[in-house]
């Protein structure tokens, strides 16, 4: 094997850029060294592309290998060693597999995710003994039930995330998504349904100016400061006059000086548009929150958000490793590592197996080797119930939709809790329940256990809405034959503090864990505290003496935020850290696939600007002598 | 193992993108002058017909050749074909008229085609018609040539069964403003029906004239509140407060009552809006000087002139743009 | 151009490694197979379009992007998989013992009504001399008969064969049920179309 030093990703990364140095020499040498062992590579020729321009620059997928067997062991030697296949990682892995570096992802796991995984019952049910066992870093606590008598359902009916999110339709990982064509192996469903929870109440929200118009209970002046508020929000960053003031201030407090909104607004666009913990949340920090959900608004339709079928982080995962392997990372589940020499850079793993590491090995907490001495210190809690109920919940849901959000905002609950408790519903069209199911996710961000006792509260209240809601008006009748005269209000939005349900619910399942993560809860959506994480969790790294996790870089848990944010900016930040810059990542600019000469209907989004030009020229007749 | 380098491939995609546009460009100076040239020389065939379709394939914008399209088809083909084939080669006609529009729904040449070849259409299917505008107008509720169409298509539909749709076509407006009211189409074709409905009655909401203005101050007022800075909303106010349909059929005084009670209403909306913003809302004021105007018209009067002579100073610092436009009105305005 | 529906039909590869699974379907979507359709190479998967008797099908061609090669062949490979293309080599008895395994795989992790076409390829290695042969036709027929499988023999490098397969595979492609009038598919009605490129739409989408 030559010895000969590789450049380094950050060195080849310069050199390619400025296309000066024959740099690709010795790169070159190392491709055919018979590691490699792969001939394909030749025939798709881009290896030497940078000095051949009479090939077509396109993207060539992962058949090559084929051609050829395929050796049954690990290469000797890789650039980056990534263990853990969750949401982050994958997004790592793909993004330097497309930028050239040759990868090996494992995961201890028998699946892919990691700590983001969609996993079926059978799956739960390890996983819960091993959380317990405390062999699992980043969860703990956890409590299974499944009740007898529901043998009809089979494991695989179901595919429950361990961090449930959804995805605002303005954002930078469905921009990723799209641009890397992962999207393509994924499909997505729309989300608008945001309901909130007050005075034993299940509230609709009005956060889009139809609703604002056309909504009657709203006040004039209402109307107007919300649709000022609004205006506002979206351009928020560029109005810095307004709001500097209140740089340190609660949310709250500037609603209700700036905008005159009232506690029924102000709570609306903090915990539902905004999706906040509490009410502590700092203005700039909410203003964030609210535009991401303001500007998501009819980029793809009448909803600001998606979510993933058949699994949340957990499906989106697997298909950024698919597109790594494509782009040639090697995947190996069931592997875990057992250490790591930063001296020689030498990776061993559980089946004795070793790599050399060219650059780095990334690592996620909880793929840690045993008696690792360098795990960055987890401080913050999530709490998740996650139920699988018998019921189909359609009541809860907009038309054509499958899903929706309820929010519990701050003293809302039985309670008095004062972190919010968020809950998504997911029906059987989802993908990931068996039919006439429905799976609840709640979470919160409370700690100990008030917050157990917070999620108990929320689904209680949920389990008397849901039955409410869902019997029918004959048995109404009989419940409310005693004067109330409610027969008609069973509606959501209708109180139901005097509903004693008739029916219980029934449950197929019911888990409760905590998860734990580095990131603090409210900063979640600022890129900074990514970076600043992963230099102080990694800045101890080489004191402890034959720890065996020396020399690595672990990446953060994920956090407890409920949508995708943070998550490209943790990939990005590590990519950083190995190529140098993220200026290429992701820079792979793929040929147009064939969808454009298939009719998608009428679409014609892009030339919305150009409505209001067209429109003056009948202004012109329109408004004739009563322009001024 | 796959040591492929696939970044920077953007530099010499561009290249190749930039070659095969160039390409591209000089096929069409060629069609394009091919085509001019058959048309100077009055060539009406299946050929030219072919070749204006490649040339409106790249560039549906180029009315010249949709001008030569129509004599092609009149000199041509409404002379060669029988009844039967006419109507296929119509229907082939709006095929291709639609591909087109879904690809640029606002081309007014595409539309204007459309519309001629509807005309002279033998068998033309108008309830599918208005399916179609139907359509576009819920991917886009603000195009104004859709909204012309369908008053096109409305119109035929009206003289095929002679029944009028005016007041579905008014329900179908409020639909649209109630999703957005940012809509001059939309509001629009409202003041084009509301005469229609106020002579004909069909609902006891257009019985009366006052009623139904009433109603539809306050409906506006909703949407003044919710957006003072949308113009489509004042420009529909005062529409309501200086058409005919209105002055015409009210006595003097309800119509003073409700010009007085509307400029309180504005101005009250223009003070929140200074208190907030530090400035007056420009809509506001030019409504307010609208209404006040009217006031000192109707009652014969000049007790808001100095009222109105301010205002318009006032304007011309909030709307600089327009500054020439206050200058000029408020020279006028007192002579 | 035709109105017609075009369905697609996600098609899943799987055998032992070098048995041509990736020419059978290079072949296939290289070929003069359809008149000026070239390939379409993307990241995400091959497509190739062809018209079968009064359809339109779109084969959306997943390689398992050698993730099969330690075992690690996510849930996403086989979800939704119409149409699967389990490949042998007639000359490697061990191939068709690998074929055996990725059948049962299939039945365990993808739809129940999902299209399998066993094929054993490299005929033409046989064809230049018989004795190359060491799986029988009668065996790899046997084993789609009991399993309910099409069969065929193929040779990606003189492409004998390689259409029919596909062709097989088309012809057993149920018809696109609920087309509506408007001719939208009513099954993938909710589904957000992320096709539509919205990358230029900036950021006045909201609603005000």
């Amino acid at each position: 094997m030559s010895t000969e030093r590789r450049p380094s990703i950050a060195e080849r990364r310069s050199s390619t850029t400025t296309n000066t140095r024959p740099q690709f020499d010795s790169h070159l040498s190392t491709t055919n060294e018979t590691i490699y062992n792969d001939g394909g590579n030749q025939q798709h020729g881009q290896g030497q592309g940078q000095f051949s321009t009479s090939r077509r620059p396109s993207v060539v997928p992962h058949l090559a290998g084929l051609e050829k067997p395929l050796p049954e062991s690990i290469p000797e030697q890789c650039d980056v060693v990534i263990a853990g296949t969750g949401l982050v990682e994958s997004i790592l892995a793909a993004a330097l597999a497309w930028q050239g570096s040759n990868v090996l992802h494992i995961d201890s796991n028998d699946h892919y995710g990691d700590n983001t995984a969609t996993l079926t019952i059978d799956q739960i049910k390890n996983w819960v003994v091993k959380v317990n066992k405390n062999e699992i870093i980043g969860f703990k606590n956890a409590l299974l039930y499944i009740p007898s008598g529901n043998e009809l359902f089979k494991s695989k009916d179901f595919g429950l995330d361990l961090t449930p999110k959804i995805l605002f339709a303005k954002s930078d990982l469905l921009s990723l998504l799209i641009k890397s064509r992962v999207y393509k192996y994924l499909e997505f469903l729309p989300l608008s349904s945001f309901h909130f929870f007050e005075n034993d109440n299940f509230e609709k929200m009005s956060n889009t100016k139809q609703d604002i118009f056309t909504n009657q209970s709203l006040s004039l002046l209402t109307k107007r400061s919300l649709m000022k508020f609004i205006k506002f929000a979206i351009d928020w960053e560029n109005q810095p006059q307004i709001w500097e003031s209140y740089k340190k201030k609660p949310m709250e407090i500037f609603l209700n000086e700036q905008f005159k909104l009232e506690k029924p607004q102000i709570w609306e666009l903090i915990f539902s548009i905004g999706l906040c913990n509490n009410l502590k949340i700092n203005t700039p920090e909410a203003l964030l929150r609210i535009k991401r959900y303001l500007i998501s608004f009819d980029v793809y339709g009448n909803f600001p958000v998606m979510y993933s079928k058949y699994g949340g982080a957990g499906e989106i995962s697997q298909g950024f490793c698919r597109s790594a392997a494509v782009a040639g990372t090697t995947y190996k589940l069931n592997t875990k590592l057992e250490s790591f020499d930063p001296k020689n850079k030498i990776a061993k793993f559980s089946d004795n197996s070793r790599i050399r590491v060219n650059e780095q090995i990334i690592l996620s907490p909880s793929q840690a080797p045993n008696n690792a001495q360098n795990i960055p210190k987890q401080e913050y809690e999530i709490q998740r119930l996650t139920v699988i109920v018998k019921k189909t919940c359609k009541e809860w849901f907009e038309n054509g939709e499958s899903a929706s959000i309820v929010v519990f905002p701050s003293g809302s609950l039985s309670t008095n809790n004062s972190e919010a408790v968020q809950a998504l519903i997911m029906s059987e069209e989802t993908g990931i329940t068996a039919p006439d199911t429905c799976v609840w996710y709640l979470s919160t961000t409370e700690k100990g256990l008030k917050g157990r006792h917070d999620l108990e509260n929320a689904l209680k209240k949920m389990e008397n809405s849901i039955l409410r809601e869902s019997s029918d008006l004959n048995n109404e009748d009989e419940l409310f034959d005693n004067g109330t005269g409610i027969l008609n209000s069973v509606k959501l939005g209708q109180s139901f503090k005097d509903f004693v349900p008739k029916e219980k619910i029934q449950y197929l399942l019911k888990l409760y864990y905590i998860q734990k993560t580095s990131i603090p809860h409210a900063d979640v959506v600022k890129p900074s505290i990514y970076k600043k994480n992963l230099d102080n969790n990694n800045n101890t790294s080489t004191e402890n003496k034959d720890a065996p996790d020396n020399g690595v870089i672990y990446s953060t848990l994920p956090s407890s935020e409920i949508s995708y944010d943070g998550i490209i900016t943790a990939a990005k930040i590590l990519y950083e850290k190995i190529v140098g810059s993220d200026d290429d990542f992701f820079d792979v600019d793929f040929e147009d696939d064939d969808e454009n000469d298939e009719n998608n209907g009428i679409n014609n989004k892009n030339n919305d600007e150009l409505a209001f030009d067209d429109d003056i020229s009948e202004t012109v007749e329109f408004a004739d002598d009563m322009e001024l | 193992m796959h040591n492929v380098k696939r970044q920077h491939l953007s530099e010499q995609v561009k290249k190749q993108r930039q070659l095969k546009d160039a390409n591209k460009i000089k096929s069409y100076k060629a069609l394009q002058s091919q085509v001019l040239q058959l048309k100077n020389e009055q060539q009406y065939n299946a050929e030219t017909f072919k070749l204006s379709t490649d040339l409106l394939y790249l560039n549906p914008e180029f009315y010249t050749i949709w001008n030569y399209r129509r004599d092609i088809i009149s000199n041509y083909y409404q002379k060669q074909l029988s009844k039967e084939e006419l109507i296929e080669f119509f229907n082939k006609e709006l095929g291709f008229i639609m591909m087109k529009l879904k690809e640029y729904p606002k081309v007014y040449w595409i539309w204007n085609h459309r519309v001629w070849i509807l005309e002279n259409h033998p068998q033309v299917d108008w309830e599918f018609e208005l399916g179609i505008v139907s359509k576009l107008l819920t991917m886009d509720s603000r195009n104004f040539h859709g909204w012309h169409y369908r008053r096109f298509i409305i119109s035929k539909l009206e003289t095929s069964t002679g029944e009028s749709l005016a007041l579905r076509e008014f329900d179908y407006t409020t639909e649209k403003i109630n999703k957005d009211f940012s809509n001059f189409s939309a509001w629009h074709n409202r003041t084009k029906l509301i005469p229609i409905l106020l002579n004909s009655k069909p609902t006891t909401r257009f019985e009366s004239s006052l009623g139904f203005l009433k109603e539809e101050l306050g409906y506006l007022k909703n949407a003044m509140y919710t957006d003072p800075q949308d113009q489509s909303v004042w420009i529909y106010l005062r529409w309501l407060l200086t058409s005919d349909i209105f002055i015409k059929t009210l006595d003097k005084d309800t119509y003073i009552g409700i010009l007085e009670d509307e400029l309180k209403n504005v101005k009250e909306l223009n003070e929140l809006e200074t208190e907030d913003n530090g400035v007056e809302n420009n809509w506001c004021l030019k409504t307010i000087v609208t209404i006040e105007g009217l006031l000192d018209k109707t009652k014969n009067e000049t007790k808001f002139t100095d009222e109105i002579e301010k205002s318009l100073i006032r304007l011309k610092d909030i709307d600089p743009l327009r500054k020439n436009r206050y200058t000029y009105l408020s020279e006028n305005y007192f002579k | 151009m035709s109105n017609k529906q075009i369905t697609p039909v996600k098609l899943v590869l799987l055998g032992e490694a070098a048995v041509g699974k990736s020419s059978l379907v290079l072949r296939f979507v290289s070929n003069d197979f359809q008149e000026n359709k070239e390939p379409t190479i993307g990241a995400a998967f091959l497509t190739q379009r062809c018209i079968i008797g009064d359809k339109t099908i779109k084969f959306e061609i997943w390689d398992t992007a050698g993730q099969e090669r330690f075992a690690s062949l996510a849930p996403m490979y086989y979800r939704n998989a119409q149409a699967a293309l389990v490949v042998y080599d007639i000359t490697k008895p061990a191939s068709f013992i690998k074929a055996r395994h990725w059948i049962k795989e299939l039945h365990e992790q993808a739809s129940k009504d999902i299209i399998i076409a066993l094929v054993g390829n490299k005929l033409d290695v046989v064809e230049e001399d018989e004795s190359n042969r060491k799986v029988a036709y009668e065996e790899g027929e046997t084993l789609a008969n009991e399993e309910g499988l099409i069969f065929l023999e193929t040779s990606a490098k003189t492409s004998f064969n390689v259409k029919e397969v596909f062709m097989n595979i088309g012809q057993k492609i149920p018809n696109p049920e609920n087309v509506t009038a408007s001719g939208e598919q009513g099954r993938n009605d909710a589904r957000v179309d992320l096709n539509v490129n919205n990358d230029s739409v900036e950021n006045n989408g909201c609603n005000c």
